[in-house]
Order: structure tokens, then C-alpha cells, then sequence
């Protein structure tokens, strides 16, 4: 992998301010600056030398991923509701594995924590091994939910420039 | 809130009370799946999926009443509970799996 740029790693790194920065007001109502300012510096450089940052995207992606994620967040919220809501016993939960193609160990996590907003799966835990396999709880193990885990992924892997997309040769 | 509902049209006071009542919808609908379902995993689906619409919902539909920074807020505010919830949801249930497989 091509290592990023001085002004990549800048820009990257201010993103990651300003997102602090945003959270920051909302939860304090846009007060107390002076220590967050400080705050902010040390949590900066904390993710700096542990070489933690928010992911490089696709920034074409990105309308077709939210647009696919609302949809799937809505489907996911009405199927658990009909389920909760209907007569009788619409659940069977099961466990199930998927094997996971995404190769960085970031962007499998986002991938499991994404998934529990899908309709009918929780994730659960990743194993790794040839290939990383997610566990997930399955609502209604007769229903298509691995379509809709694989949908997530090949989205994702629209997304996230550290993943090769397949056919690419980048 | 700057705008008070007296200044609101018609069609928006409607469209916000349409989207509060949906969010109450997944509100309850998630509060009888935790009721209902038989395990604390499925339980975890019910908390996790429906809350977050409803909550979406409840800010979209509370947007109508706030300016443009308070509506930013809220939608933040939104983000950030679905992220959290999402999270905690596979660390409660990685918990859960670790436990049940001592036993």
C-alpha cells in the first residue's frame, strides 16, 4: 500500500479534529473551549503516535453507500418492529457465519458494527483465519440475510480506499 | 427553539407530528421486542434497530422547531447514539456469547 502523503496525513488529521471538535458541541452545548482545546491536542496526538485516524474514502462513494445504509436501516428498524408487533412467533434465531473478503482489520470491524443495524443480524465476535469469518446472531435463520451482509461489504468496499475493489488493479 | 409552532405552516406542523408518531412507533415496537423475544441476542435486535429509526425519526420530526445549528446538533447527536448503539450491541453480545459458552 502507497503510504500517504504529509498533506494527506494533515488533512486526515484535521478531519479528525473538527469531528472531535462537532461532538464536542453537541454534548456541551458549545462550551468550555478552553479545556477542550487542550483536550483535543492530547487526544490528537494520541491518535497520531497509536496511528489511529478515521479511514480514507472514496468521496464518489459516498452518496450511493448513505442512501444504501438509509434503506437498509429503515428495512432492519420495520422488520424487528413486525416481528416485536405480529401475532404469534416470527423469530427462529440462529447462529451463522459469513466469511468476510475485507482484509483490513478496521474496516472488518466497521463492517461488524454496521451490520447489527441490517435487517435480522447482530454481529457477535470476528475469528480470524483463512478467510476472517464474522459470527453473527441471526433473527430469522430462514430469512435472506446473507445477501444483504454481502450488499454491506461490497458497499463498504466501494468505500474505503484501503480495500482493493475486485477487478481493480489499483 | 427559535421558531414556535404558531409560525409553522400547516403542512409542516403535520409532517413533524407524522414523523414523532412513527418515532414513538419503533419506540414501542422495540420496548415489546425486548419484551417478547426469547433471548438476550434477539432482545439486543429489538433495542438496536428499532430504537435508532425511532430516534431518527423523533430528531427529524423535532427539526421543524430548531434553526440550522440546533438541527445540525440534533442530527449529531443522532450519529453518535446510533454509532454507540451499534457498538455496544456487539460488545454486549460478544459478552453474552463469551458467557453462555463457559456455562
Amino acid at each position: 500500500m502507497a503510504m500517504p502523503t504529509q498533506g494527506a496525513v494533515f488533512i486526515r488529521y484535521a478531519a479528525l479534529g473538527a469531528a472531535f471538535s462537532l461532538c464536542w458541541a453537541a454534548l456541551t452545548g458549545g462550551r468550555g473551549w478552553w479545556f477542550f482545546l487542550p483536550l483535543c491536542l492530547l487526544l490528537l496526538l494520541w491518535c497520531y503516535w497509536d496511528k489511529l485516524s478515521l479511514p480514507p474514502v472514496r468521496f464518489k462513494a459516498v452518496p450511493g453507500f448513505l442512501l444504501f445504509f438509509c434503506r437498509q436501516l429503515v428495512l432492519g428498524a420495520w422488520d424487528v418492529a413486525w416481528r416485536a408487533l405480529a401475532p404469534g412467533k416470527k423469530w427462529a434465531p440462529q447462529w451463522q457465519r459469513y466469511d468476510v473478503s475485507m482484509t483490513q482489520p478496521a474496516s472488518q470491524r466497521l463492517l461488524a458494527s454496521m451490520v447489527s443495524l441490517l435487517p435480522g443480524t447482530c454481529a457477535v465476535n470476528i475469528e480470524t483465519g483463512q478467510p476472517d469469518v464474522l459470527l453473527l446472531h441471526v433473527l430469522d435463520g430462514d430469512a435472506d440475510w446473507r445477501s444483504g451482509v454481502a450488499a454491506l461489504e461490497q458497499q463498504l468496499v466501494k468505500l474505503l480506499c484501503n480495500e482493493q475493489r475486485q477487478g481493480s488493479t489499483l | 427553539m427559535t421558531n414556535s409552532a404558531e409560525q409553522l405552516s400547516a403542512l409542516s406542523i403535520l409532517l413533524s407530528s407524522l414523523l414523532l408518531l412513527v418515532g414513538l412507533f419503533f419506540f414501542i415496537a422495540g420496548s415489546i421486542g425486548m419484551l417478547r423475544f426469547p433471548d438476550s441476542f434477539s432482545r439486543l435486535h429489538a433495542v438496536t434497530k428499532a430504537d435508532s429509526l425511532g430516534l431518527g425519526s423523533i430528531v427529524a420530526g423535532l427539526m421543524f422547531y430548531g434553526d440550522l445549528w440546533q438541527n445540525l446538533l440534533l442530527l449529531l447527536i443522532w450519529l453518535l447514539v446510533m454509532a454507540s448503539g451499534s457498538v455496544s450491541c456487539q460488545l454486549l453480545a460478544r459478552f453474552a456469547k463469551t458467557q453462555q459458552d463457559k456455562a
